[in-house]
């Protein structure tokens, strides 16, 4: 008899009479459903929304006016617009600028603070602090900090029997002011990262380079290195994307002046829409996301490359 | 040491110290006042209206069968937060079961967010901000309610208002923005570019006249600028975009230069690329020989600081403020005066400062509209109705429209004078067309890149022309 079952009829066709299961492939999909549909109106629907605008005029302050016309915002900044490709040169230059300095000074703070001497607890947590401020509060306290007449800055340079110094205020000094302070705010971030991988060097590995005599720079790139690149390589990968779509620090500074000397991409993104002119405004931020998507996947490639070369040589080694 | 010889950096700070605690106190009387109003105003009521009836006029009265809600956005700060959050208490004695939110929106993302809200149908709101310079793009979405029907139902109050605001401001809140157009917004606050000056730096120069034309301004720029001394013979809001925008059209504006040969159909053809053009940018150039060093990043805020802690002296067409004639937050406020913009020499050039300011507006999709009109109505309220609305508002560092409220109010604020001088002449900030944002963008960020250096004037005044072509075709005005 079907449709009851019992211990006789386990493992028999009457085992079919059990409630039926969904595959499993079902069920996950099921579970996953709603993450994909909160993605879906958040990130695909607004970036599909935004493609489309990339080919129209849109107007947001005369919105009865837009139209198609196909890649021509496109055609305008590729071709004619030459603040686009400046802008395009300052975050290429930003991103190189900040990132390596950022990763030179944090290695020498992670080689200071790693160490047990007393009292390194309490400077590791200080040395962080710059991390957690609100970049928009910071940019506004640095934007008074760089005041070149009523700015303290100036005033302990001058203090100190220096010339007073332009910072963000002359078109030659103002990117440089916004690098020192991206630098001073990320820095401990990266210091940070780099400490946990040279603290996760095996203590074995540190004992024999001691017992060897390796010491200083040799001791750095032969032994350190090799063992924490896998994290630099994702700390550089992290930076480098934060500093191609920085925004609120030169906003809040120099909102990209004067002129066009701090003109990075995401400053002059918002420009175009708080203008209005959201068709290009949606442009620039596709030529932004492949311009990320390029460095990322490059960045990527190299790495993978790498981490090859060091899984064949490893057995090798052996 | 005396001041003059103290450090800049130690003056402004023991200035800013001190202003801080000022307006932390002032600012908590402030919006304790108005809490403490409304909390109490039914058990006083009786209290306050024995109290007022001194100060009511013939256009007093109370409806305490209006109810509702009044949502209104409003742009925070002294100008356009404060003064409307002090009329709240004689609002609550007049209409006692109405509730006011008054939200407070930065201005700098202001505008963008009131056209996106409009746009968007929302009804989280019933009343809002909005600049003349926006009232075209918002009339497009068809954003706003008419205020016919309430200037109908109460004519001595229209009467009064209509008298009273300058014709030139009025049009620019009605649709089409005529003097016939239809009225959808009440204008309580007003601006224009005016000229400030220290008139002691004027006398120690030897100035005894203030500068009529722009080569007057230059040279008195030269001979206030001195800046081992810390101080600069100019200053103004030469930040990229529509700052820089503003500079080159009021100096175009009194050049007798118009941005378009037409504002008809048939048309909207830029004038950049002009003579009167290449002469505005030269006028703009020579003055930044002179400049303060925060001109070229500075919005308001740093040009009025820098005025205000004193390292700059001169500011020939500067947005009407405050803040500069207030001795609770500057030193110099008895020394500060103000005077129109100056003009150009060639035939066709006035004194035509550019004109800011605000009005309330009704919104369509809002609702409580009917509490909303009353509170836009008060606001917007002078003698007529009660003496504390106006007192209120121009006591707390409000700048009105009213022609009325101007001259009682300009002992206490000394640039009202300067104000009402100038709205007489005043012409609009911008082109009342919804593109003029990205026009005057575009002419700003050229106009920079000329002023830094980037570019020579040819080619800006040309990629200003073809700019705003492109703009204004793609807009439908050449179809």
């Amino acid at each position: 008899m079907t449709g009851v079952p019992s211990r006789e009829n386990v493992g028999t066709a009457a085992v079919s009479s059990y409630p039926r299961r969904l595959p499993e492939r079902r069920v996950a999909l099921l579970l996953v459903t709603p993450t994909l549909v909160i993605l879906f109106i958040l990130s695909i629907y607004p970036l599909i929304w935004a493609g489309m605008m990339a080919f129209r005029v849109e107007n947001l302050f005369n919105p009865a006016a837009g139209k198609w016309i196909g890649f021509r915002n496109f055609d305008f900044l590729l071709t004619k617009d030459q603040t686009f490709w400046k802008t395009m040169w300052l975050t290429g230059l930003w991103c190189t600028a900040t990132v390596s300095i950022q990763l030179l000074l944090g290695y020498m703070l992670a080689v200071l603070l790693d160490s047990t001497m007393r009292g390194i607890g309490l400077l590791r947590t200080l040395i962080v602090i710059p991390v957690f401020i609100s970049p928009v509060a910071m940019g506004l306290t640095w934007r008074f900090m760089y005041e070149p007449i009523s700015g303290i800055i100036n005033y302990l340079i001058t203090s100190a029997g220096f010339a007073r110094y332009t910072w963000h205020t002359m078109p030659e000094s103002s990117l440089i002011s916004l690098m020192i302070t991206d630098i001073w705010q990320w820095t401990p971030f990266v210091t940070l990262i780099l400490l946990a991988g040279m603290q996760g060097i095996s203590t074995e590995v540190v004992e024999a380079a001691r017992l060897d005599r390796v010491r200083g720079w040799t001791y750095t790139r032969r032994i350190v290195l090799p063992l924490i690149w896998p994290v630099v390589t994702v700390v550089v990968l992290l930076r480098l994307v934060d500093a191609i779509r920085v925004f609120d620090l030169a906003w809040v500074i120099t909102r990209g002046g004067p002129g066009t000397s701090s003109l990075l991409a995401s400053v002059n993104m918002y420009s175009q829409f708080q203008a209005g002119r959201l068709g290009i405004m949606a442009a620039y931020g596709f030529l932004l996301l492949i311009a990320i998507n390029i460095v990322v996947v490059s960045f990527l490639r190299v790495l993978y490359r790498q981490e090859k070369e060091t899984r064949r040589a490893a057995p090798a080694a052996a | 040491m005396s001041m003059d010889n103290e450090p800049v950096y130690k003056r402004t700070m023991a200035q800013a110290k001190d202003m801080r605690a000022k307006i932390t106190r002032r600012r908590l009387l402030q919006t304790s006042a108005a809490m403490a109003a409304g909390a109490v105003v039914t058990s006083n009521l009786r209290e306050a209206r024995a109290a007022g009836a001194d100060t009511h006029g013939p256009g007093w009265y109370t409806d305490d069968k209006l109810t509702g809600k009044v949502t209104c956005i409003t742009f925070a700060g002294q100008r356009w937060g404060i003064p409307p959050a002090a009329t709240i208490p004689t609002f609550l004695e007049r209409f006692p079961n109405v509730e006011i939110e008054l939200i407070d929106e930065p201005v700098g993302e202001g505008y963008t967010k009131i056209q996106m809200r409009a746009a968007s149908k929302s009804s989280s709101f019933n009343a809002a901000i909005a600049d003349a310079m926006q009232w075209s793009a918002l009339q497009g979405i068809k954003a706003c309610e008419s205020f016919g029907p309430t200037l109908a139902a109460d004519p001595g109050w229209a009467k009064d208002y209509m008298s009273d605001v300058p014709q030139n401001i009025l049009d620019g809140y009605n649709w089409p923005q005529t003097p016939d157009g239809e009225c959808y917004g009440l204008t309580w606050d007003g601006n224009c570019k005016l000229g400030y000056y220290r008139k002691d730096k004027f006398e120690e120069a030897g100035i005894t006249e203030y500068p009529g034309t722009w080569e007057e301004a230059i040279e008195v720029a030269k001979a206030l600028h001195r800046p081992d001394e810390d101080q600069y013979g100019f200053i103004g809001t030469g930040r990229r975009g529509l700052y820089m925008g503003f500079e080159f059209y009021q100096i175009l504006k009194t050049l007798g230069g118009e941005a378009f040969d037409s504002m008809s159909p048939g048309g909207y053809h830029p004038q950049f690329n002009t003579d009167i053009g290449h002469e505005t940018i030269d006028i703009l150039t020579r003055l930044m020989e002179y400049r303060h060093p925060v001109t070229l990043n500075a919005a308001d805020d740093e040009a009025n600081q820098a005025l205000a802690n004193g390292t700059a002296v001169f500011a020939p067409f500067e947005w009407g403020t405050s803040i500069l004639t207030d001795p609770e937050y500057t030193e110099f406020a008895d020394v500060f005066g103000t005077e129109i913009v100056p003009k150009g020499t060639r035939p066709g050039s006035d004194n035509k400062p550019l004109m800011g300011g605000f009005s309330f507006y009704v919104n369509t999709s809002g609702e409580d509209q009917a509490a909303a009109f009353e509170w836009i109505k008060h606001v917007n309220s002078a003698d007529y109705t009660d003496t504390r609305i106006g007192e209120a508002f121009c006591t707390n560092t409000g700048q009105p429209t009213r022609l009325s409220l101007l001259d009682k109010y300009a002992s206490h604020q000394p640039y009202f004078s300067g104000l009402k001088k100038s709205f007489a002449k005043g012409t609009p900030g911008l082109p009342w067309i919804p593109e003029n944002f990205a026009c005057f963008d575009l002419v700003g960020n050229e106009a920079t890149a000329v002023v830094v250096g980037e570019k020579n004037r040819d080619e800006a005044l040309k990629a200003m022309d073809e700019g705003v072509t492109q703009i204004m075709s793609d807009g439908g005005y050449y179809d």
